[in-house]
């Protein structure tokens, strides 16, 4: 199975394990994954520019098209955005003319028929979580694990189709395969904070700072996130700090999955 | 071009609110494959309580005590009301089946008691109602000359300690005010946000703190119903334990965090009981076919063919968007299903905002048989699998009879069962 | 005259390079630039011998640049410094002498032709990118290149043909002073030599083999056979018609000299022009990459010399991930490859011009971060840490970012403007218009559930304005400017809980974003015309 991957802008510089991790995943599946140029899903020009943010998501589906691919990404703010680019496309007809002009330009097309994905979903989806469960090589063990959905995969759900927006279901029941084991918090659907970092330090770090206090309440090892910005946000140094202190570890769901699977640590980090 | 998807099931509830929620639970606890669509926020606005019959007749100035009796002169008297297509038994039975649903959720609702429970309201009123969520309940306990503490939050809209003191006065003449400053916060409270301060153990350590001065003044203490979003009741009796006094929740304004409550609980576990649930989707275009319907769920980037055997309309009145008022007439929005209402526009309305039979408008709605199904001008079944049941119905006030959520539950449980019973034979 | 032109070409090429030196000290002492040289040698050998970035950024660009860099290399240390370098090395070492003639002709070629490959680029760029303004940078360079070869290749050519130092060197290097001796050698040398004599003389068999044996006797130790100088050789063919007179006129004499000062002026513009990149781009190299660390731990450093190792090559912005952005707003400053200019410019210049500035302040906030620039930059600057490190800098010289700028903007200030302009653009407005079309929002009933699913609402405190549902009252009451500059639309995090819990299944969130999208706007107009004002004073 071929899919083109879209890694986001943030990961190659700041998540790199997750890059790692995630093509070690897809390899282990069987997922053949195709590095197209692609540019900017759009998201950071979403506050600034629509345009600029629905071209640069409709140029990535064009480039995609061109070789007949679908495209995964382990990012939600990407995944959201793109599927937000590809409603403008079918809704605003004027926005279509004028991205239609701008892509020949560059002698490329879009049809509307790529199709966009998330890891989470196309793990549930396209593979299922009883065929996964059966390539689980070493279970982990039964660690207390909480999920952070990650906003821009979930909502608006009218756009993005990913889950239950108001009682998702999908990451617990791929966590649970693995060994460890999900349990409830207030904070799943809750935003991380990422969005306003860069211009809101204080705000930003204010809601982060509260998933720690949920998660304590809630007795959980780890904090697991399936998102580059979640992760991003989880990293930061002040609360990494604090988390340490309480022995609480936010965790990649590539790297989870993929010590289940059997993929050996170097090829996970 | 939109997502395109395809999905078979059972029983297809077109409606997200308390009728709606009802009957995708009782659906999903049957073990039919469900689908739902509709916007679960309109929960927000519950109070929390479930009414079964609070006032009969229209236009009563007292509320009744014993909604049976209530309901044999209804029954009689009005037998164009929901009520009157089922029996006392199949209502009980309905308010049992709600109960154990949310028990399983964590959400405890104390029993129905033959009469009506009363329960005072931020107004500083009394409600009669029928079931009530356990924090609210020793609120029963307050009798006229109870030492009573009302407790306020600084910043908390809505809800003024000293306002309802002032209303229950008359009555009652001991009753004390306080009014809580929260650390750290000095502008306005919304009530979902100081909700959750209450699942922090320090915030309600410095809460018993401020109450505990009035342990041997009072026995009681009422408060805004915001003691936590999750775990209410673990919170309120560790509350009690700190301050060694019963403590009940006073149902406010919207938005209601005891709706909230009902729209956490009813959402978790419908998901984990594998109801697919559309979120602010809308049925297009509905056909049936002779032995399914075929329904088009449409919203931004999706487009959801439904196939389903049968269907729950619970779509609710016209803020829900079940009806839709034109300039002369009113229709039903999904089915087109002939409503019941005023001959013509003028007679919506009564002039006075308040008069005491209400306004006609408030009984218009769809009809049904028995077991709810909508029936046409010659009352014929329009579908056999097709229900209607909630606020949707026809003749049924619900606002002054407040019988809003027991006509909703009764209907919903009984059409499902309706449906359940025809169609599973085979299976 | 050569001892004392080298002499001062090295001092001045000196003090040139002291003086850019004290520049970026100078520079260095402000802003988050450190002058602490933390410095990674691996990178900077390789990047430095074998070009290895450029080798990954582009074959065929590597290729024609590995041609002039070997080509100048060997030239540089096996025929300018002949004297310390190759006659040391190789005893037998002559510069007319195999495989140096050779190869001394062969290195010229690869310089001549990668230079022609550079000009070449540039043509092709200019007719494909006519407003490409760095297409004309390091022309100089090019050019001084091959007018020094070009000059060479003559010098060399007129040598190969000039009767009279042939003559000298008969003189200086043999024992020949029998008139019929020396004719016999000077056909041996017009045939096999290409020199071109005055006069015609005779070729016989026997006076061709006995020129032969001269050439063996005097010649042969030093002299290789000219057809390995085969540039200068096919030059030389070419020259009958004027070669007597330019052997009369001595032109070996005046083009030694305009060859050695063309080298000279390399030497002495190598601190002002590209040629600095040669010492830049290893130091560039050399210096370690800002990592996530360095800026978590405020430990950035960044050398501002490295700003000037970048050669307009353009290849960042061939992969730079918002290269989209630049084909909607038009805005150069976007792209890595001018963004560097304009950064470069305003470390080098006091007072830039505030509508550059303004734009790339705009320009540099559109960049992602995703480090592709970096990655490729055959100079090994650190592109991406002086992205990051620019907004702050920019900030102080009075650019904000335009979250800082409406900020800082009292909402009334706001108000008081008008924005006609906007309406006008309506007409084209191609975004989905929320905020201008009344069903968007009419139906709003203040029930205040999105306010209390809001975690800016919720954890903000007193630094939020508005609330979401507040913000749609503003629209209903016609005050979309006010709404778009209240802290609520600025600190938004775009999470769609509002949206998501809309009973009346209003927009609230894509309301919230398209009102920043309008306060981005204004807020850039009001910037150019601040930018604009600043220019006029």
């Amino acid at each position: 199975m071929k899919l083109a991957y879209f890694p986001g802008c943030k990961i190659n510089f700041y998540l790199k394990d997750y890059d790692t991790s995630f093509q070690s995943l897809m390899e282990k599946l069987g997922v053949d994954l195709i590095q197209l140029p692609f540019n900017c899903c759009g998201y950071p020009a979403r506050s600034t520019n629509f345009e600029v943010s629905v071209f640069s998501a409709i140029r990535n589906f064009a480039l995609a098209r061109k070789y007949d691919l679908d495209i995964i990404t382990p990012c939600k703010c990407c995944f959201g955005q793109l599927k937000y680019a590809a409603y403008q496309w079918h809704e605003n007809k004027k926005l279509k003319q004028k991205m239609e002009c701008l892509l020949a330009d560059e002698n490329i097309f879009w049809d509307g028929k790529t199709k966009i994905t998330h890891l989470l979903s196309f793990l549930y989806n396209d593979i299922g979580v009883l065929e996964l469960k059966k390539k689980i090589d070493h279970k982990l063990p039964e660690k207390k694990i909480v999920t952070q959905y990650g906003c821009h995969a979930l909502r608006p759900f009218t756009i993005t189709g990913f889950d239950n927006p108001h009682a998702p279901r999908i990451f617990e029941e791929l966590i649970n395969i693995t060994g460890f084991k999900t349990v409830e918090w207030s904070k799943s659907t809750e935003c991380c904070g990422n969005p306003i970092y860069e211009t809101n330090k204080s705000l930003s770090l204010k809601i982060l700072n509260s998933k720690l206090t949920a998660a304590l309440e809630a007795g959980a090892d780890h904090i697991c996130t399936a998102c580059t910005h979640c992760q991003i946000q989880y990293n930061e140094l002040s609360f990494q700090k604090e988390c340490q202190k309480h022995k609480i570890t936010p965790v990649l769901f590539t790297q989870i999955l993929g010590a289940a699977l059997g993929i050996k640590k170097e090829k996970l980090i | 071009m939109k997502d395109k998807k395809q999905i078979t099931c059972d029983i297809t509830v077109i409606g997200a609110g308390f009728a709606g929620m009802v009957a995708a639970a009782r659906a999903s606890d049957l073990g039919l494959k469900t689908v739902q669509t509709g916007n679960s926020s309109h929960l927000y606005f519950a109070s929390g309580l479930f009414d079964f019959l609070g006032v009969y007749p229209l236009g009563s100035r007292t509320p009744i005590e014993d909604p049976r009796t209530g309901l044999e002169l209804l029954q009689k008297e009005m037998p164009d009301h929901p009520y009157s297509k089922t029996s006392l038994e199949t209502i009980l039975k309905s308010f049992d089946f709600l109960a154990r649903f949310l028990h399983s959720t964590g959400l405890n609702y104390v029993k129905p008691d033959k009469d009506n429970r009363s329960v005072l309201t931020a107004a500083g009123t009394f409600k009669p109602t029928c079931m009530m969520p356990e924090t609210i309940s020793k609120g029963g306990l307050l009798k006229k000359d109870t030492p009573l503490l009302l407790i306020d939050f600084k910043g908390l809209e809505g809800f003024c300690a000293g306002q309802i003191a002032a209303v229950l006065k008359k009555n009652h003449p001991y009753i004390f005010t306080l009014s809580v400053e929260v650390p750290g916060e000095s502008g306005n409270l919304n009530p979902t946000y100081l909700a959750t301060l209450f699942e922090d153990s320090s915030f309600l350590k410095n809460l018993a703190t401020q109450i505990s001065p009035f342990s041997n003044k009072v026995k009681l203490v009422g408060m805004p119903a915001v003691c936590g979003i999750n775990k209410s009741l673990d919170i309120l009796t560790r509350l009690e334990k700190m301050t060694g006094l019963d403590i009940f929740e006073i149902p406010m304004m919207p938005p209601s965090i005891p709706g909230l409550r009902l729209k956490n609980a009813f959402e978790k576990k419908l998901a984990g009981n594998h109801v697919h649930f559309l979120s602010q989707t809308k049925i297009t275009s509905p056909q049936f076919n002779g032995s399914e319907f075929i329904l088009n769920a449409v919203n931004q980037n999706m487009e959801t063919q439904i196939r389903s055997k049968g269907i729950i309309l619970a779509t609710g009145r016209f803020p829900g968007g079940g009806l839709h008022a034109k300039r002369g007439c009113i229709q039903e929005t999904v089915f087109n299903l002939p409503v019941y209402q005023p001959d013509e526009r003028s007679l919506w309305h009564h002039l006075n905002f308040f008069e005491k039979q209400g306004h006609m408008i408030n009984t218009a709605g769809v009809e049904t048989d028995i077991v709810f199904r909508p029936v046409d001008t010659h009352g014929a079944v329009i579908y056999e699998n097709l229900y209607a049941v909630g606020t949707l119905l026809a003749h049924n006030d619900w606002v002054r009879l407040k019988s809003g959520s027991g006509v909703s539950a009764v209907s919903a449980v009984t059409a499902v069962n309706d449906f359940y019973k025809k169609n599973t034979a085979g299976l | 005259m050569f001892q004392i032109s080298l002499y001062t070409a090295l001092g001045l090429s000196i003090a040139g390079l002291l003086f850019r030196i004290y520049r970026f000290q100078k520079k260095g002492s402000s802003g988050t630039l450190k002058l602490k040289l933390s410095l990674n040698l691996k990178p900077a050998f390789f990047n430095t011998i074998f070009q290895s970035k450029l080798f990954y950024a582009s074959k065929t660009r590597w290729a024609v640049h590995f041609l002039v860099f070997s080509g100048f290399i060997y030239l540089v240390f096996f025929h300018a410094l002949d004297e310390w370098i190759a006659f040391n090395l190789f005893q037998s070492y002559q510069p007319t002498l195999d495989p140096f003639q050779f190869l001394r002709d062969f290195a010229g070629f690869l310089v001549l032709i990668g230079c022609s490959g550079f000009l070449l680029r540039r043509i092709l760029n200019t007719w494909i990118n006519p407003d490409n303004t760095t297409n004309y940078k390091g022309l100089f360079p090019i050019i001084l290149i091959l007018l020094v070869m070009g000059s060479g290749f003559m010098l060399e050519t007129i040598k190969i043909i000039s009767e009279p130092v042939f003559l000298e060197m008969v003189e200086d290097y043999s024992d020949i002073d029998e008139d019929t001796d020396l004719d016999h050698l000077k056909i041996y040398w017009e045939t096999h030599y290409q020199v071109r004599f005055k006069k015609d003389i005779l070729i016989t068999e026997e006076a061709l083999e006995h020129g032969r044996r001269l050439n063996t006797d005097y010649c042969l130790d030093c002299h290789s056979k000219i057809k390995s100088a085969f540039i200068s050789k096919a030059l030389a063919t070419q020259l009958d018609k004027p070669a007597n007179f330019l052997n009369y006129y001595r032109a070996d004499n005046w083009l030694y000299p305009i060859h050695y000062l063309l080298s000279f002026l390399m030497l002495v513009s190598l601190p002002f022009s590209r040629f600095f990149h040669i010492l830049l781009i290893p130091f560039a190299s050399a210096q370690q990459k800002m990592t996530v660390r360095h800026f978590q731990e405020k430990a950035v450093s960044i050398h501002p010399a490295t700003f000037s190792a970048c050669t307009n090559c353009g290849l960042c912005s061939a992969v730079c991930s918002v290269y989209p952005n630049f084909l909607i707003t038009g805005n150069k400053q976007i792209l890595p490859h001018f963004k560097i200019e304009s950064a470069r410019k305003m470390m080098a210049v006091a007072h830039l011009n505030p509508k550059k500035l303004n734009q790339l302040q705009l320009g540099n906030d559109d960049c992602t971060l995703c480090h592709h620039c970096t990655d490729i930059c055959p100079s090994g600057i650190d592109l991406q840490g002086i992205w990051q490190t620019l907004p702050q800098t920019l900030h102080k010289m009075g650019y904000p970012d335009n979250y800082t700028f409406v900020k800082d903007t009292a909402l009334q200030e706001r108000e008081n403007k008008e924005w006609e302009k906007e309406q006008a653009d309506r007409a084209y407005d191609l975004t989905q218009n929320l905020t201008g079309r009344v069903y968007s929002f009419e139906n709003c009933v203040q029930c205040t559930v999105c306010t209390n699913v809001c975690p800016v609402v919720a954890y903000g405190g007193n630094d939020n304005d508005m609330t979401p549902q507040q913000i749609m009252n503003l629209l209903r009451l016609g005050k979309k400017q006010t709404a778009a500059g209240t802290r609520m639309v600025w600190n938004c995090l775009t999470c769609y809980m509002c949206q998501e819990h809309c009973p009346s299944e209003i927009k609230v969130a894509d309301i919230i974003i398209e009102l920043r999208n309008i306060s981005n706007q204004t807020t850039d107009s009001l910037k150019i015309m601040g930018a604009a004002d600043k220019a006029d004073k």
